[in-house]
């Protein structure tokens, strides 16, 4: 009973720390969404090589987003940003219906690393906005969201330049982070 | 194509588990393409050393125009980095078969790019570029071809029958015929006009993977050129050459950019419009039923994990059912294990529509909260 009071006790009082680390295959829009949750506008990206690391405020909880970049080569180097993980947002380009496979194995072998066991998954199923983008059921499906039973996943479809559904996904993971410690 | 022949179709053919060649391979081969004068700057604009390339047109870019071409999305350029991405031998070929030089020469005849007079940028989207980018496909088929290499792509299409990919794979039957005219043809084919054999060449119908260079899905519309044989697997060399380019471009004109999905349940052998397949495929099995569902959570999904008998896929299906309208799904939705997901989208939906006013609002968000810390401490307590 303490605990439940205890927790009431630190939403009342505010701002938790939580290491986010957001990751997908290059040109998923990682760098897009980083800047339009820190700055609430669109920035013209480049692509990412190496990472930015952003804080970003949301519902008493401050997020530090590490976006890490996509290319083959620097997805060898994600692992190394794992430890202390609370939340992983994974960027899919929906509309990238021949790479769905590879961004499908890359978030598989992520989420069997033991450093990754506790992270919560938010899904972005990100470039709505495209032709062709596969709804949010179907990238479920195809990156195999149904076999993650002993994790806590939310996938949202989301358009970063217009900030669709960016929210209500950052909602899901501070809801979920905040009830867990 | 000497930079392919350095390569030489052994080392080609060793690609790893994946497809892709290895490192030195593929710095090797770009070390030799990038040295040629026409790549050693970016081909929008005057930035030396590019490192980046559009897949699709065979170009080199500079970051800053990279960043320019992913904005576009994949399926009008495919970005990749020459030191930062790995390579199938197929992309390779498209390499080899394209550079700045064919496609600013290309571009610059038809008014666009760099080059030409006006300076203006190229328009990805127009049927010029389509056409540039038809001739670069029979090119690569050749050469795929010559260096067996296309065959790789078909091995590994696993799980993606050829069929599948049919109807997808009409864009590329207007392609200009380049079977004749291996090396040079841009100088050739540049004002419309010089090439009226389009091949029927569904150049890659099986590639399935991410490493594919992405012919379907490129060409933004796909019209059904009349003189198609539907049998679907001609070689470059069986073109048809009683072919009147006018009439695909008519055809041409016609159609959206809104490429063709990947692995359609519904074949249909007889390749229709794509636009059609894609609308038609909408997979009344699964994933339909969450279609519209912008949002799908873990506990939507799961109420057992076992492995799946034909009574749990029913079930399982009409779960996804039930998510068919959600652009968000969360696990706890998924699964049944905390309702108050669900009733979260559901509420929040319905609380909008009514305008039911944040009092309202805040009232459920504080009541879903409490639920969802008794759920987790119940949880921790039965632990």
């Amino acid at each position: 009973m303490g605990m439940l009071f205890s927790k009431v006790w630190q939403r009342m009082l505010g701002s938790k720390d939580m290491r986010i680390l957001m990751l997908g295959l290059d040109a998923a829009g990682k760098t897009t969404i980083l800047y339009r949750l820190k700055l609430a506008e669109v920035v013209t990206t480049i692509p990412t090589v190496g990472f930015n690391v952003e804080e970003v405020e949301y519902k008493n909880i401050r997020f530090t987003v590490w976006d890490v970049g996509g290319q083959d080569k620097i997805r060898k180097l994600w692992r190394h940003y794992f430890r202390g993980t609370d939340g992983l947002i994974y960027v899919v380009d929906s509309s990238d219906r021949e790479r769905i496979q590879d961004a499908k194995e890359e978030l598989q072998k992520m989420l069997a690393e033991q450093e990754m066991e506790n992270a919560a998954l938010l899904v972005l199923a990100n470039k709505q906005d495209l032709p062709n983008a596969m709804p949010a059921a179907e990238v479920m499906e195809k990156l195999e969201l149904q076999k993650l039973r002993h994790r806590q996943w939310f996938i949202q479809s989301t358009c970063a330049p217009t900030g669709d559904g960016l929210y209500e996904g950052l909602d899901w993971l501070s809801r979920t982070l905040s009830s867990r410690k | 194509m000497e930079a392919l022949e350095a390569v030489g179709k052994d080392t080609l053919g060793a690609v790893n588990d994946k497809g892709f060649v290895p490192d030195e391979v593929r710095n090797n081969f770009f070390r030799k393409l990038r040295m040629k004068s026409e790549n050693r700057s970016c081909f929008e604009c005057p930035n030396r050393n590019p490192t980046w390339i559009s897949l699709t047109y065979g170009i080199y870019l500079c970051l800053e125009c990279s960043g320019e071409h992913r904005r576009k999305g994949v399926h009008i350029s495919f970005v990749r980095s020459v030191e930062l991405d790995s390579f199938a031998p197929e992309q390779m070929v498209q390499m080899a078969a394209g550079g700045n030089g064919k496609a600013l020469e290309f571009f610059k005849s038809n008014e666009m790019g760099k080059l030409s007079s006006s300076g203006r940028p190229v328009d990805y989207t127009s049927k010029i570029a389509q056409r540039y980018k038809a001739q670069l496909d029979v090119e690569v088929k050749r050469l795929c071809d010559r260096f067996g290499v296309a065959g790789k792509a078909a091995d590994r299409a696993q799980a993606k029958p050829v069929e599948e990919v049919k109807p997808e794979a009409t864009p590329l039957d207007l392609t200009p015929p380049i079977a004749k005219a291996p090396a040079g043809y841009p100088e050739q084919v540049a004002p419309v006009r010089g090439a009226s054999a389009p091949a029927a060449v569904p150049s890659k119908p099986s590639v399935p993977s991410s490493h594919v260079v992405r012919k379907m899905e490129m060409s933004p519309a796909a019209p059904k050129p009349a003189g198609f044989a539907p049998g679907g697997k001609q070689m470059a060399k069986e073109i048809d050459f009683d072919f009147d380019f006018d009439d695909l471009e008519t055809e041409a004109a016609k159609p959206k950019p809104k490429p063709a999905p990947k692995p359609d349940p519904k074949p249909a052998p007889a390749a229709p419009a794509p636009q059609e397949v894609f609308r038609a495929q909408s997979d009344p099995n699964s994933v339909n039923k969450f279609a519209n569902k912008k949002g799908i959570s873990s506990s939507d999904f799961f109420n057992e994990m076992e492995p799946e008998s034909a009574q749990q896929r029913m079930d399982r299906e009409s779960r996804f059912n039930k998510f068919s309208a959600a652009g968000a799904i969360s696990s706890a939705n998924y699964f049944g294990d905390g309702d108050e997901d669900i009733q979260n989208t559901e509420d929040m939906s319905s609380l909008a529509s009514m305008a039911a006013g944040r009092g309202a609002e805040m009232a459920r968000n504080s009541f879903a909260k409490g639920a969802e810390m008794l759920t987790e401490y119940l949880a921790k307590v039965r632990d």
